[in-house]
């Protein structure tokens, strides 16, 4: 059902506080959330809302009774903040990353009509991006709209067979009602990376994709969504789907899977992540959840406090007890920018 | 990895922040001198020396750990399995002729060790059927799997409602009633207690080990440690806790020592040595693993996702917490026999040529005139070199006699080999020999990885959380019984060991 107004107005920066106030879980019924959920929510949002420039990105290292829903819960908190304080279009950024990409790579991209076609790109130009859609003719596209080209994946040798969507697939009225259509409707021009969660895609998958979320309405109705609805996954997304985050596998190759831009906000899900894959974004604000029970903790432990030796500045802690959950320990600095 | 519902998380959170701790002293005057000898028995020996008799000493003195772990009775078989070679006086009369000066505190331990070993009571075991009661529930937890099945069996004789575990269970976000753990808080990881699994946790030990727990910092500078936890009524852990209490660490030296003692092939000069690195795995077993450059080995990781679940890497980089594969009869390794069976009635055959070149090539290299064994496999390398070999040096001229290569990958290296062994003349045929074992090596591993890759992904992933042990069956055709051990702990060091103990799964002795 959807909600006539949206629970945020335009002028509210803090889209996650909003969230939470409405927000519900069903467990047996709908319930608020629980306090150490809507305690992650706002450190996702915190971290989020750090400027990497100029004194350096922000780590937040979060100790657990368990790393369930953890990094999804702190992702929610990270893009709701990042899409209130959406950046504007940086087409040439966009052409600059394009033009590294090899001929080849999956992309999306929106007409002036505001037609959205699933394509690969042929190749950039001096000032111009070359894209072939599956059906139809080439288009090149001028280097000021680059920011209207979405990249999906890596190299494809042919394009897929349901290739079009000429208009944003419409999701649920989930994220409608938070934000309201209009200011939703801003965000829907292109997508971009605002969190990357490094974890265990199938484990993260059920957690982002099953786990009922509800909103209370203005009109007492409960509007129902799920995680993904606010993250919009891009991997557990389909192709032509606008996404705003990113869950990249522990295990899987970096090389492979990481050649898109850096996300705003990293989530390492667990010691295995960040060990293996904690540096992978130097400049990027990162989150490390790390599970009491796990195996690796004391080794992950070590390399947070080597790097908090070695950190640059102090940065201002957000004490989790006094967000309510004192089941959970934490620290917080900033390193170097590379 | 597994799926937990938004409830059970919620719970879990519950009961890090408002759980109980609630402690249980257990006294037994005879154990407790026991205990306190023992100790004594143990500093002494410290200070002694280091030889066989000396150590053989303090793993027996280290016992009491047993006693103080196990809901058993004294007498129980599970805790004697080990002890026939004290219960007689050899020992003793060993130690009093090379250590007199450690005879009478050895008398001591040895005569308290019989009578406490004849008495059929079990405080523990007393304790906890007081607490639990006739009606009630609870989960019982050990520090050590090899407890869990006689415990359960005792257990079940007066308190049949009891289910019993081992600690690593707990670390899977399972819930329980009431938890209650067996001996001092400080054998148990933090997270028993930190991150408990049931709102209430009971710990039940000896007087002498009981230990309070409170949590512990995990940053050098944290933003917040949980206060709730250390309620008025928790004291602190005490200023003087002894280290002879601490449960021992594995000692990687002497298990290893001890494992290469009881190999068949101890003491013979001739052997291959390999460089491995020492595993330690679930069930109190123990590995050494090849680390040298080309050795990989099958992994289940568990927390990996699709197909990236199962897969080789590096041997020297496996990490904890990930599954060992080994076949679990024939010595581990779980490719040769598929590759045989591939290679079908060739496999004899082409078998022999494999060693028959092996075996010629060692007695070149022990015949060498150096005495060192490599200044030997030097010479040897210089020598093949010379006709004409680009990669013979010591380090792949140790690893092609080995009976885990099949032969050099470059034809110039293996034709210097067959040079000088006198084989020249059958070089073709061998060459293509041995490209055909070495073929049928890549297709067994591949059909390995493809039966493990869809057998796991039907398995339930829970059962790698909750088992460090797990078997495997394949189709014949595709590797047989394969058992995926849970990797614990490794060695901090390499270290060289016979070529024929490399792979093979052995039971440590962890006190």
């Amino acid at each position: 059902m959807a909600a006539s107004s949206s629970l945020t107005s335009p002028e509210v920066d803090d889209v996650a506080e909003c969230f939470l106030a409405e927000a519900r879980i069903f467990q047996n019924n709908w319930t608020l959330l629980p306090s150490w959920a809507c305690c992650l929510v706002r450190l996702g949002a915190h971290i989020a809302g750090k400027s990497a420039v100029p004194y350096g990105p922000s780590t937040l290292v979060i100790v657990l009774p368990t790393r369930s829903f953890a990094a999804a819960l702190c992702a929610v908190g990270a893009v709701l903040r990042r899409l209130a304080a959406a950046p504007k279009a940086d087409p040439v950024g966009r052409f600059a990353l394009l033009q590294t990409l090899q001929a080849g790579t999956m992309v999306s991209f929106r007409t002036k009509t505001g037609s959205r076609f699933l394509g690969m790109l042929i190749r950039c130009e001096d000032d111009t991006v070359v894209v072939k859609p599956s059906v139809g003719a080439t288009f090149f596209i001028h280097k000021r709209f680059a920011h209207d080209i979405d990249i999906l994946g890596p190299l494809s040798s042919s394009l897929p067979e349901h290739a079009t969507s000429k208009s944003p697939p419409e999701y649920g009225a989930f994220l409608p009602t938070l934000l309201g259509r209009e200011l939703l409707s801003s965000f829907q021009g292109s997508s971009r990376i605002n969190c990357g969660i490094v974890g265990t895609e199938v484990t993260l998958r059920a957690e982002i994709q099953n786990t009922r979320l509800g909103l209370a309405a203005r009109d007492g109705e409960i509007v129902e969504g799920t995680m993904q609805e606010i993250l919009r996954v891009r991997r557990f997304s389909s192709h032509s789907t606008v996404f705003f985050s990113d869950v990249f596998s522990t295990a899987g190759n970096r090389r492979k899977e990481m050649w898109s831009e850096p996300p705003q906000v990293a989530i390492f899900d667990g010691a295995k992540s960040f060990l293996r894959h904690g540096a992978t974004w130097p400049a990027t604000n990162r989150i490390i959840l790390l599970d009491r029970t796990d195996r690796r903790l004391t080794d992950a432990l070590a390399e947070v406090n080597r790097e908090y030796l070695q950190r640059d500045v102090n940065d201002v802690a957000l004490d989790p007890a006094s967000l309510g959950t004192p089941a959970i320990e934490s620290l917080l600095y900033r390193t170097r920018l590379p | 990895m597994n799926d937990v519902s938004f409830a059970t998380a919620d719970a879990l959170y519950r009961y890090a922040y408002s759980g109980k701790v609630v402690y249980h002293s257990v006294d037994h005057p005879l154990f407790h001198e026991f205990w306190l000898t023992s100790c004594e028995l143990d500093a002494a020996l410290r200070v002694a020396g280091n030889d066989e008799l000396l150590r053989q000493l303090q793993r027996v003195s280290r016992i009491r750990f047993e006693f103080a772990a196990a809901p058993l009775p004294f007498n129980h078989p599970a805790l004697l399995r080990r002890l026939s070679e004290v219960t007689g006086d050899a020992l003793y009369r060993k130690v009093s002729l090379v250590y007199p000066s450690l005879a009478p505190i050895v008398s001591r331990f040895l005569n308290l060790l019989r009578e406490l070993t004849s008495c059929e009571t079990a405080p523990l075991l007393d304790c906890l059927r007081g607490l639990v009661g006739l009606d009630g529930s609870a989960t019982v937890v050990t520090r050590e799997a090899k407890y869990v099945e006689a415990a359960c069996s005792v257990i079940h004789e007066s308190l049949g409602h009891c289910e019993v575990i081992d600690v690593a269970e707990l670390r899977t976000a399972c819930l329980f009633e009431r938890l209650f753990i067996i001996g001092s808080l400080l054998w148990f990881p933090d997270h028993v207690f930190s991150a408990p699994r049931a709102p209430e946790v009971h710990v039940i030990a000896y007087q002498w080990l009981s230990r309070r727990w409170q949590p512990q910092q995990a940053f050098l500078e944290s933003t917040a440690v949980s206060e709730e936890h250390a309620s008025p009524d928790i004291p602190q852990v005490r200023s003087e806790d002894r280290e002879l209490d601490n449960w021992p660490e594995l000692d990687w030296r002497e298990i290893s020592r001890q494992a290469l003692q009881n190999s068949p092939e101890a003491g013979k000069s001739s052997q291959d040595f390999v460089e491995t690195r020492l595993f330690s795995l679930s069930d109190g077993l123990a590995v050494f693993l090849d680390v040298s450059n080309r050795s990989t080995s099958l992994v289940i990781d568990p927390e990996a996702d699709g197909d990236a679940r199962v897969r080789r890497v590096p041997s020297d980089e496996i990490e904890i917490g990930t599954f060992l594969l080994r076949r679990t009869e024939g010595g581990g390794d779980y490719i040769l026999p598929l590759a045989d069976q591939i290679l079908g009635e060739r496999a004899r055959p082409h078998r022999a040529m494999q060693r028959h070149w092996k075996e010629r090539l060692r007695e070149i290299i022990a015949g060498s005139s150096q005495h060192e064994s490599s200044l030997r496999l030097m010479d040897v390398s210089l020598r093949l070199i010379d006709l004409g070999a680009t990669r013979a040096d010591e380090g792949n001229l140790r690893y092609w006699i080995s009976s885990r290569s099949i032969s050099p990958r470059d034809k110039k290296d293996f034709q210097a080999i067959l040079q000088l062994t006198g084989l020249k003349a059958q070089s073709g045929e061998y060459w293509t020999v041995m490209r055909q074992i070495l073929a049928a090596h890549y297709e067994a591993g591949r059909r390995i990885r493809r039966g493990l890759i869809q057998r796991v992904r039907s398995m339930d992933l829970r059962q790698f959380e909750r088992h460090g042990r797990i078997d495997i069956v394949l189709p014949d055709q595709e590797g047989g019984k394969l058992t995926a051990f849970l990797v614990e702990g490794r060695a901090p060091e390499r270290s060289p060991v016979p070529a024929s103990r490399e792979g093979r799964i052995f039971k440590r002795e962890d006190l």
